[in-house]
């Protein structure tokens, strides 16, 4: 029915006038329609054949050589005998029944056909020259045919399969030598090219093979010829879309030396493309012998590919997918271990990503590891370092999905870390121990998981179990020694140091704990009046300072003005602890930063203000100069350092020097103030225990002034707004805001701003959709339903009205964590140490 | 990514024999020549370099980065370094078949 109505329709849309037809047809060659023109000249053709019958001929030579190119044989076929009809000897028409006879593998008839072509010395084309050539070239038995060809075609085809035959052997400059008399107007010139392009591909002459197969003309069977190779050199990228790579499956597994599986290849990747994944891989597997395998070759890589396609794989048919691949090794008579090991292996793997059915990941795991114990050597470090993988599955944080934690609702909270699965991954690790016992990244895991769960006691245990076990593990004793100078345990924390730096001497992080545990022991012999433990404490930091970091910590003249302050408070040590300040001063690259260390130092160790009146004299000097952003920079980096370990409102005298520190940066305020300066002022203005809002504006507003798209400061100039006059109904104009800066930070390659504007921006999604659906229930919201005075989620004692969306809220992904490039270092001994305990002994 | 393939040295080998072809081919792929290739070697050696990663690599290995079976042929095929030409009857039986697709 479909069939007539087309044909009903096509006669329809015909125009009657030839002239019309005429038009219709010309435009139609013209866009490539041939089918169409075919249609109109033929209806032409039958009113004036000997006008239109060559331009009908015409056009059917050109619809052959398309239909050719996109191999539609069918309808080659069918046009064949229509052109037949109109012009038997026409050469296009000629080659495509030698082409079509190749087609159907009939390389007799097609070679017959050729040699009939040279024989009728008419009109040749190219196309018939390049199909003669292709036919006589592909027709290697001897035939009659052959005999019958002039002497010269004859000649020069013999050359071509002598040349092929030498290729064989690895002869390659002799098959070259056999093709070097065919000349470029030879209708075996594309042969010539092929073998040299296949010659230089052997050689690993990449460059060279590639441009000459880059000549052969489209369509030919030399060209065809060449696409394995060029695929193996160049990649799939190489080849045409009009090519699909599955057509040339056959070629690469030959060409490969895999010529096994090349006919089971072609099925199982039309199985795979029409995502007929089982069927895919059962084909495989009934038809190779050795597949799965873990010999090494074609099929041990697709025996991965399969054993890890279900990634690829969509959902559930995914599940049908393993599932079968479990059955198809579990039906198998005998072991099959290898087989069995890797369908529950890739079934396990694909629980952890997809499922939340722990015993069933554990289940499936112990039931891989007992089939690859039936494969391989080493049981117990397999099962260990499987069970320690699980552990660590299980013991991945939950994420914070709580949408109103943005509003810091929970701000007060201490933020606690919730566990996938603690129990199970305790299980797991214990469970490595126990079939490895020198399983190291067991003991380390088990650690981490109890560090995370933040029980002390099992922490230390574990630790001083891993120092027994392993004494050359750094991270141990670095961990060991933090904790011990956690609980004032001194002299032990110290040994744990000195060992993990004998270890590794310049790891930085262990310098400067061991710096760190060196003062505080120094720091409470002052309190216990020893001076030669004192002393000797000191010395021992001193070795492992430097003189080049500039680093309140490990660098020396901080130490120094540390150690001048410690002699100070010894009777009788006076003069002592001047020269070390000159020897501090002499040290040091920055003497106002010093002196102000000093100063502050002095003031939390409790010496007398007088002591250190010099020091604080040049400071007062310097605050009274010309003001600058980069000095302010400077004292407000040692105040933050300060009050970064201060968990109480800062002493009286510390807020005083917080209060003169912001009138001088206020007064310091000046257009040349560079960005890292301001950024440091900023963080600092912005901080909950120095905050002062009209400080961090300022300088927001001096850079945006000069530099209105910096995305740094455009977020901090968001986060100065958020405090004051967020609602939920403004969060929309929140969003967008974010989104410029988004933009802005990606143009500007601000990773950081990136991604905490990214971070900021998914919170209020979330708190926009709860926020919508709680209206939903409850109808639209004022204010007073969020700030109600007597609110259970806030602190009675709160006494800042406007601490309700504190920039330091846990959980708001607003916090300057991560921003903030000069970071403060936490000054152990500068507030642990007002009231030390003694060192343990 | 077949750490194997791409070293083109194949189980049992051990440690020496592993670092020994990793190092032969680093000098054959120098990273300011063949800076793709250099990557690619070294991650496959990080891979495969001790016992422990061997049978990590085993329990663990990466997911396949082919979309499908003639993609792993293809690039298992593409590693082969020797390129060792076809017998004449295969030969015969590839141009035959090139000229019937």
């Amino acid at each position: 029915m479909a069939k007539k109505r087309k044909k009903k329709n096509k006669n329809r849309s015909l125009p009657s006038s030839p002239a019309k037809l005429e038009q219709q047809a010309h435009s139609a060659v013209k866009s490539g329609n041939y089918r169409q023109a075919q249609s109109l000249y033929q209806v032409l053709a039958k009113k004036n054949a000997e006008k239109y019958l060559p331009q009908l001929i015409s056009v059917q030579e050109k619809l052959l050589t398309q239909l050719r190119y996109h191999k539609k044989w069918k309808d080659i076929k069918q046009l064949v005998s229509g052109l037949q009809k109109n012009d038997p000897e026409n050469p296009t028409l000629l080659a495509t029944r030698i082409y079509l006879a190749l087609s159907q593998g009939d390389v007799d008839r097609a070679a017959q056909m050729a040699v009939q072509s040279i024989n009728l010395e008419q009109k040749a084309n190219s196309t018939l020259n390049d199909s003669i050539a292709d036919a006589l070239a592909t027709a290697f038995g001897p035939s009659q045919n052959v005999n019958d060809l002039p002497q010269n075609i004859s000649e020069e085809l013999n050359r071509i399969h002598a040349a092929l035959k030498k290729i064989s052997c690895n002869a390659l400059d002799e098959a070259l030598a056999q093709v070097k008399p065919i000349g470029l107007r030879s209708i075996f010139s594309n042969w010539k090219l092929y073998i040299k392009g296949v010659c230089a591909y052997y050689n690993h002459e990449d460059q060279k093979a590639l441009t000459a197969f880059g000549k052969l003309p489209g369509g030919t069977v030399a060209e065809n010829a060449s696409w394995p190779f060029r695929i193996l050199m160049a990649g799939t990228k190489a080849l045409p879309d009009t090519i699909p790579a599955s057509q040339l499956s056959h070629g690469l597994c030959l060409l490969g030396k895999e010529a096994e599986t090349a006919e089971t290849l072609a099925r199982a990747e039309y199985l795979w493309q029409v995502k007929r994944y089982r069927d895919s891989f059962k084909h495989l597997h009934s038809n190779l012998a050795d597949f799965p395998t873990q010999n090494p070759g074609l099929n041990h890589c697709l025996t991965s590919f399969y054993y890890g396609a279900y990634a690829q794989i969509p959902g559930e048919k995914a599940e049908s997918y393993l599932k079968y691949l479990i059955t198809a090794a579990m039906k198998k008579k005998g072991s099959h271990a290898f087989e069995k090991f890797k369908a529950t292996q890739a079934m396990a793997l694909w629980l952890e990503k997809e499922a939340d059915w722990d015993e069933e990941i554990v289940e499936i795991w112990e039931e891989a590891i007992s089939h690859h114990n039936a494969i391989g050597e080493k049981a117990d470090l397999a099962a260990a370092m499987v069970y320690v993988h699980m552990g660590n599955i299980f013991c991945q944080e939950e994420p914070d999905d709580d949408p109103f934690g943005f509003f810091g609702f929970r701000r007060r909270e201490k933020k606690r870390v919730t566990l996938h699965n603690a129990e199970l991954a305790q299980t797991c690790f214990q469970k490595a121990m126990a079939a490895d016992p020198n399983s190291r990244k067991a003991y380390l895991a088990l650690l981490n998981l109890y560090e995370k769960i933040g029980d002390k006691r099992k922490i230390n245990h574990t630790l001083d179990r891993i120092i027994k076990i392993f004494p050359d593990e750094k991270d141990a004793l670095y961990k060991a020694g933090l904790r011990c100078m956690e609980r004032n345990a001194l002299i032990k924390g110290m040994k744990y140091l000195e060992k993990a730096l004998l270890l590794d001497p310049i790891d930085r992080r262990l310098r400067t704990s061991f710096v760190q545990i060196c003062i505080k022991a120094a720091r409470s012999y002052v309190l216990k009046d020893n001076f030669e433990k004192c002393i000797e404490s000191l010395q021992k930091a001193e070795s492992k300072t430097s003189r080049t970091i500039d680093d309140l910590s490990i660098g020396l003249p901080y130490l120094y003005a540390r150690w001048a302050i410690m002699l100070r408070q010894f009777k009788g040590k006076s003069k002592d602890s001047e020269q070390m300040l000159e020897k501090a001063l002499a040290a040091c690259r920055d003497t106002l930063k010093l002196h102000y260390f000093t100063w502050l130092t002095a003031r939390f160790y409790e010496v007398a203000p007088k002591a250190f009146d010099n020091s604080r004299k040049a400071v007062n000097q310097a605050m009274a100069a010309e003001k600058d952003p980069a000095t302010g920079a400077m004292l407000v980096n040692l105040l933050r350092a300060c009050v970064a370990g201060l968990d109480k409102k800062p002493p009286r005298w510390l807020a005083n020097e917080i209060k003169s520190i912001n009138e001088y940066l206020i007064e310091a305020a000046k257009p040349e103030c560079r960005h890292e300066d301001a950024q440091t002022i900023v963080a600092y203005a912005m901080e909950e225990k120095t905050r002062d809002m009209r400080i961090a504006r300022t300088y927001i507003r001096l850079i945006l002034d000069q530099t209105p798209d910096n995305a740094r400061f455009r977020w901090f100039q968001f986060l100065s707004a958020f405090t004051m006059d967020i609602h939920p109904s403004q969060l929309m104009q929140k969003k967008n805001e974010l989104k410029a800066i988004m933009t802005l930070a990606e143009d500007q390659g601000d990773q950081e701003i990136m991604q905490a504007a990214k971070q900021t921006y998914s919170h209020i999604e979330g708190t926009v959709k709860a926020f919508e659906e709680f209206q939903t229930i409850f109808g639209k919201w004022d204010d007073d339903d969020f700030f109600d005075e007597d609110d259970d989620f806030f602190d009675e004692n709160e006494d800042d009205e406007d601490d309700f969306f504190s920039l330091d809220s846990a959980g708001t992904g607003l916090e300057m964590e991560g921003l903030d490039p000069i970071k403060p270092q936490k000054q152990l001994d500068l507030f642990d140490l007002l009231n030390p305990k003694l060192p343990k002994k | 990514m077949n750490p194997y393939d791409v070293l083109g040295i194949y189980p049992p080998a051990d440690d020496a024999a592993i670092r020994a072809r990793y190092l032969e081919l680093v000098r054959e792929f120098p990273p300011e020549r063949h800076p793709e290739r250099f990557a690619e070697i070294n991650r496959a050696y990080a891979m495969i370099q001790d016992d422990e990663q061997r049978l990590r690599h085993t329990l663990f290995p990466p997911l396949p980065e082919e979309k499908s079976p003639l993609e792993v042929t293809i690039n298992h095929l593409r590693k082969k370094r020797d390129r060792v030409p076809m017998s004449f009857d295969e030969m015969k039986l590839y141009l035959q078949k090139c000229a019937m697709d």
